[in-house]
Formats: C-alpha cells, structure tokens, sequence
C-alpha cells in the first residue's frame, strides 16, 4: 500500500506545483516598458504621449485585458537626457526584464534607445521618432509607427504644387520662391534637406534659401533678415519649442510677411504656449503634421467610438481637451494599435511572433483615428526603411483661433484653407468666418 | 546698408542682454574667484519669479524688481553662508563640482515646483515695434537695455563711491591685507553674492518680457555667460559688457553672412583663441588673491 500512496502523493504535489504555476501565469500582468522624456526640456510632450498610452493601457483593461484576462501594466522610464536614456534603457531590459517597449518620441533619444532595445531583443514600437537613418539602422524587432521625416518633408513639397500655388494664384508652381529655414540636427536635416528640399528639385520648385541653423541661437534676427533679402511667398520652417518660438518672434519683430507660413513637424505650433505668446498672429499658420481625430467620416465605426472614448477618458481624467497638443493622440493611437492588432494575434511577447503579426498586417486608413494613416510595416530586409509603417500619413492643418483644421489632402480636408496670410500685427478673424470655410459638418469633425 | 545697420542695431540690443545675464556671474566670480557653473539656472529661477509676479499680481513684470530683488540678495546671501563659504578655499574642481550640483538641485526642484511646462508673459507691449527710419526696435529689447543702462550705473556708482562698495573691491584685490586692515571678510562676501544674484534678478525679469522660461533655459544661458566673462576679462564689469556686445554682433554677422548653423561653434572658438592668447580676457587682470 506504502508503494502506491507515495507516487500518487508526489504526483498530485507536481499537479498542484503545476497547475498554480500555471493559474499564476494566466493572472500574471503583462509588463511593457515606456520609455520618454518625463523631465527636461522635451517633457512637455514626452508627458502627453505617456498619457495617451495609459488611456490606451486602460481602455484595454477596462475591456478585461489581454490574452485570457491579462492586465496591461506599464513601466516607466525617464529619457530626460541622451545619458538618461541609456541608463533607463538598460534598466528596464535588464531589472525589469521588459520584453516590449514602448517611445521614445525624439530621434535624438531613439538612436540611444533602440539600439539597447535590440542588444536584448526587446521589441520597440516607437511613437514619434521620425529621423531617416533610425530605419537604416535595421533593427529586426523595431517599428516605427508614424511618418518618417524624409516622407513628411516631401509631403509637404507636394503640398505645395497640388494646393498651394493654385491658391496663390501661380502660373506654375516654380514660379514661387521658397525659403527653408531648419534645425541643423538629424530630424532638421532628414525632414528639411532631405525630404522637403530634394524633392522641391523634383518638383522644379524654387528654393531661395537653404538654411540650417543652431537651435542654441538666442536671436534669430540676422536669419531673418538673410531671409527677408530673398522676399520669398513661402517660409518653410522645421524647428522645436525654444527655438520656434524665438524664430517666430523674431519674424514678427522685423516683420518678415511671407504669403504662407509653413510649420512643418513643429511642436511648438501646437502647443498652448505657442498661442499665450503670439495670440493671433498664429493664425493662418499651416502645420504640417501626424495628427490624430479631425475628419471621421470615413473611419470605421470601431475606430471611432475607440477614438470618442478617448477624448472623454482625457478630458475626464485631466480636465481638458486634446485639442491642447496632439501628441497624446500620437502616444494613444500609436499604442492602441499595438494592443488592439498586434499583441492579441501574437499572443505572446515573444518578439518573433510578434514580427510574424507585423509582417502580415495590412490595414486601411480607416482603422486608425489619424488621419490618412493605415498600418503596414516595411521587413526588416528593407535596407532604407527597416520596420516603417509605410501607410503612415501626414496631413497639413491651417490654424485659426487655437483650432487646427486638415486643408491637405483634399480627399480628407475639413476647411478650404485661406491664403495669403496677412502681414503680422492683421491675423485676427472671427469664429463665423472660419465655419463658412468648412468642407463638412462641424459634427463630423472628431475632437 | 540698411540691413547692416539693423544688424548692428540688434546685435548691441541683445548684447546688451547678455550683458545682465552675465553681470552677476562676473561679480561672483571677478570679485570673489568663485567657479559657478549654477549661474544660469539662477537666472531660470529669476525668470520665473518674474513670471510668477506677474501672474499673481496682474503687473507688469518690471514692477516684480521690487519684490523678485530683495529677494533674490537674502537668496544670495543664504547660498553664501550655506555652500559657497565651504567652496571659495577649496580646489577649483570642488567649486566645479559642487556648483554643477547645485545646477541640477535648482533645475529638478523647478521642475518639482513649478513642472516642465513653458512659462511665458504676455505685456501689452511684446508685440510694439519702433521704427527709426529703415530701423526698427521691439520695445522689450528697448526696455531691458534701459534696465541694464540703471543697474551699471547703480553697481558702478556702489562699488566707487560707497565704502561698502570699496570694501569689497579691496577684498576682491587682497583679501588677507583688506582683513588686516579691519574689513570683515566674510559680511563682505555676503554681500557681493547678494549683490550677484540681484543682478541676475534684474536679468531674469526682464528676460522674461520676450522669452518663455522652462526649468532647464538656464544650461545654455551658463555657457554663454562664461564664454561673454572670460572674453571680456576676469574682474572687469566694464569688460563683461563689451565682450557681450562683441559675442552679440558676432552672432549677428556670422548668422546673416555665413551659416546660422555655425553660431555657438564660432564663439567657442573664440572663447579658445581668447583662453591661449590673453588668458585674463580682454579688459581682466592677472589675478593675484592672496
């Protein structure tokens, strides 16, 4: 009898080891890093992003989680500086052993990040970070979710021969005089030079002025009046926060009255600061941007109450609207794409399933709430755009009264945009004015 | 011609403000041969008391001299007494160190504080303009070089004509003989720092009016204030002005006649040829504290 009831007592303890081992799995929460700039001179928006993938984390385990009613939680991590970073990065693929992350919104950041990420064949999603030779660096298990800044730039090119000569009233597009003003960093570089200017050449167009400049400048009066000297109809400027608003300030001041003001990538167009400073003078402005909500009739209808939810979630949570920045409407379609098509058809963290789903997704514009956005990423194989979202859309917005307002691409434009602007110090306009300029409903508009 | 003239116009406008930015760097340092690698996010945090004046009292920041003045003496004093005394005795890498710690305990408790948002005043007159003929003048640039103009005359009228003033010039050339003498060394250095930091409470607010503070500003406002010390000499205030008008202009004509891109780079290398060429700066002297 003795011979019997001891391997049964030792098989019934390796059943139970098993099986609580098993339940505590299944129960176990699924931990994804977030790395971003928290503190510093980026965190404004780092911030807003972050926001944005908690909504996403929360409306996912609002909804019961994933993978059998497993909880999303999030590990965060503190880019503030390029050292930080490193350390951060390092942490969360070691300490916290993270098998996914996600950020790090700035390119400068992301060739610090991304390269830990695939030492430890973590896998990265990357929000924001749109410099061109991020891609090149062929990372097997790093994807890039928004635009790339070479595409954006040249979006922005075709911008101009498709809409805006004809709104100036130019025979050809050529006969226009543009002036490209731009940080001389890798994202300045990649978006301006190599993007916007190579293919303005493409187009014929009349580049005036190449400028890049150091983003320590305090002033920028002697650049604007080198740009003044070439009377353009079109400024084109890439920059960030400090210097954006110095540019700006500087244009006003010597009154530099360009037809059209190009904001191209810039943050600080679309931060509320930006509007405390220069009031009404930003009208008109035309931003070049990833943005997220705006024109919805045509998304799916999952895609928008998705989007709905999340407007209310923020305003509930932080007692504004996301109109404030955009960037936490990166961070949350960015993420919730991640959760809702990605990580439930991997079923695992593995990052070799992962890339498995990746490689075969394929989804139209209308499954994700920015605009002219679908999802498909280029191979790792792909030598100049490893890991891209190759449907990654950018769209041009003309901002009145601290509203932005999709002018381009005509198929999804809200507002029939108004140029020239005028001159600096004349830039105010009335509510009703802008609503005669709108394409569609003001109750399609998703904000 | 015309825009050679408006460069040369803003290039002193803003070399002006370089000037108060670095007025109280060169006080502490010039007079004391203290390393203060803090001294920009000193002015962060005068920026924000501005801002913070102004947006609790509905006034024009320049009012907030009143309040954002004083205090920043008893700031400056406090420091002193508190870290600064333990460091004007201690080898130059102690005073780099420590005052590079103290650089990141000012930027983290701003961001602590007042969160990494940018900050910004709006006056009635940030966007006026002006005009001189083909030149024109925004009335912020206008007003803090006025604000400069006051505070140079009211240091340069302490440090001559008041016995404090002479007390601490004494100090600066010989502290040993000036304590033989019956100066009470360490009120005196209590004072000059306090007078420091006033300065850089006169730059912080009227920085304000045209930019927008945030808690890290102050990193790149620290270079540029020792770049403008050195170039303009070591225990010259008069030197810290011109070599701030000389580093403004400098910006203004490498910016307008080659790359706008080159600006920072082109005065570090000045910044060099200066430390190989004439260590002491163009107006300083070699030092000779005892």
């Amino acid at each position: 009898m003795k011979k019997i009831v001891k391997p049964i007592i030792i098989a019934l303890l390796f059943s139970f080891l098993f099986t609580s081992f098993a339940i505590a799995q299944k129960n176990e929460p699924v931990k994804i890093g977030v790395i971003l700039p928290l503190t510093g001179p980026q965190a404004p928006i780092g911030r807003e992003v972050l926001r944005g993938i908690e909504i996403a984390a929360d409306m996912v385990n609002d909804m019961g989680g994933i993978w059998e009613k497993r909880k999303i939680i999030l590990v965060t991590g503190d880019a503030s500086t390029t050292e930080a970073a490193r350390t951060e990065a390092e942490r969360l693929c070691t300490v916290e052993k993270v098998k996914l992350m996600i950020g790090v919104y700035s390119s400068t950041l992301a060739f610090v990040v991304h390269p830990i990420a695939n030492k430890y064949k973590v896998t990265f999603w990357e929000t924001n970070a749109i410099a061109d030779r991020l891609r090149q660096l062929n990372h097997k298990y790093t994807y890039f979710f928004g635009p790339m800044a070479s595409s954006w730039g040249e979006l922005a090119a075709q911008c101009v021969v498709e809409m805006l000569a004809p709104k100036l009233g130019a025979k050809q597009a050529k006969d226009l005089k543009i002036a490209v003003v731009y940080q001389g960093t890798e994202w300045g570089k990649s978006l301006s030079h190599d993007g916007f200017i190579k293919r303005a050449k493409e187009l014929g167009l009349n580049v005036v002025i190449d400028a890049p400049y150091d983003p320590n400048m305090v002033d920028f009066t002697s650049l604007i009046l080198k740009i003044k000297q070439t009377n353009p109809d079109i400024v084109h400027t890439q920059n960030y926060l400090d210097d954006g608003y110095r540019l700006f300030r500087d244009a006003r001041n010597n009154r530099l009255n360009p037809k059209i003001w190009i904001a191209d990538g810039c943050p600080w167009a679309y931060v509320a600061e930006a509007f405390e400073k220069f009031g009404t003078d930003m009208n008109y402005v035309l931003d070049f941007n990833q943005v997220a909500g705006g024109n919805i009739w045509n998304l799916s209808p999952t895609t928008q109450s998705q989007y709905r939810e999340f407007l209310e979630r923020y305003k509930k949570k932080y007692q504004q609207n996301v109109m404030a920045s955009s960037d936490v409407a990166i961070g949350f379609t960015s993420a919730i794409a991640l959760f809702e098509y990605v990580l439930p058809a991997a079923g695992s963290l593995d990052p070799e399933k992962i890339l498995e789903v990746a490689d075969g997704i394929a989804l139209p514009y209308t499954a994700t709430a920015r605009p002219g956005t679908g999802i498909k990423f280029a191979p790792p194989t792909d030598k100049q755009r490893a890991g891209q979202n190759i449907r990654a859309g950018v769209v041009a917005r003309q901002i009145f009264n601290r509203g932005y307002y999709i002018a381009w691409p005509k198929e999804i434009a809200e507002i029939e945009p108004i140029f020239p602007i005028p001159p600096f110090g004349q830039r105010a306009i009335k509510e009703d004015e802008v609503e005669k300029r709108f394409a569609i409903p003001k109750d399609l508009l998703l904000r | 011609m015309e825009t050679i003239f408006q460069l040369i116009t803003t290039g002193f406008l803003t070399g002006i403000v370089y000037a108060l930015m670095a007025l109280g760097l060169s006080i502490i340092f010039g007079l004391m041969g203290l390393i203060n690698f803090a001294h920009g996010d000193f002015v962060m945090l005068a920026m924000y008391g501005g801002f913070f004046f102004c947006h609790f009292s509905g006034l024009d920041p320049y009012f907030g001299l009143l309040v954002v003045v004083p205090l920043f003496f008893v700031l400056g004093a406090g420091i002193y007494r508190g870290l600064f005394r333990h460091l004007l005795d201690a080898p130059e890498e102690s005073q780099i160190i420590a005052t590079f710690g103290l650089s990141f305990v000012l930027q983290y408790g701003a961001m602590l504080f007042f969160s990494t948002e940018y900050r910004s005043v709006v006056t009635k007159y940030a966007d006026q303009i002006l005009s001189l003929g083909f030149l024109t003048v925004d009335f912020p640039h206008i007003f803090s070089t006025l604000i400069a103009g006051i505070l140079l005359a009211l240091i340069f009228v302490f440090l001559y004509f008041t016995n404090t003033g002479r007390a601490i010039r004494a100090v600066s050339e010989q502290r040993r003989g000036a304590s033989l003498i019956g100066i009470h060394v360490q009120k005196i250095y209590t004072i000059a720092i306090g007078l420091g930091l006033s300065c850089v409470a006169f730059s912080g607010t009227a920085l304000i009016t045209f930019e927008s503070v945030h808690p890290t500003i102050g990193t790149h406002f620290n270079l540029l204030c020792w770049v403008i010390v050195v170039l303009g000499g070591v225990g010259s205030l008069w030197g810290t002005v011109i070599g701030a008008i000389i580093i403004a202009e400098m910006e203004m004509i490498i910016g307008f006649f080659f790359a706008p891109v080159l600006t920072t780079f082109a005065y570090f290398v000045i910044f060099l040829a200066i430390l190989m060429i004439r260590p002491a700066g163009l107006f300083g002297y070699v030092e000779r504290r005892a």
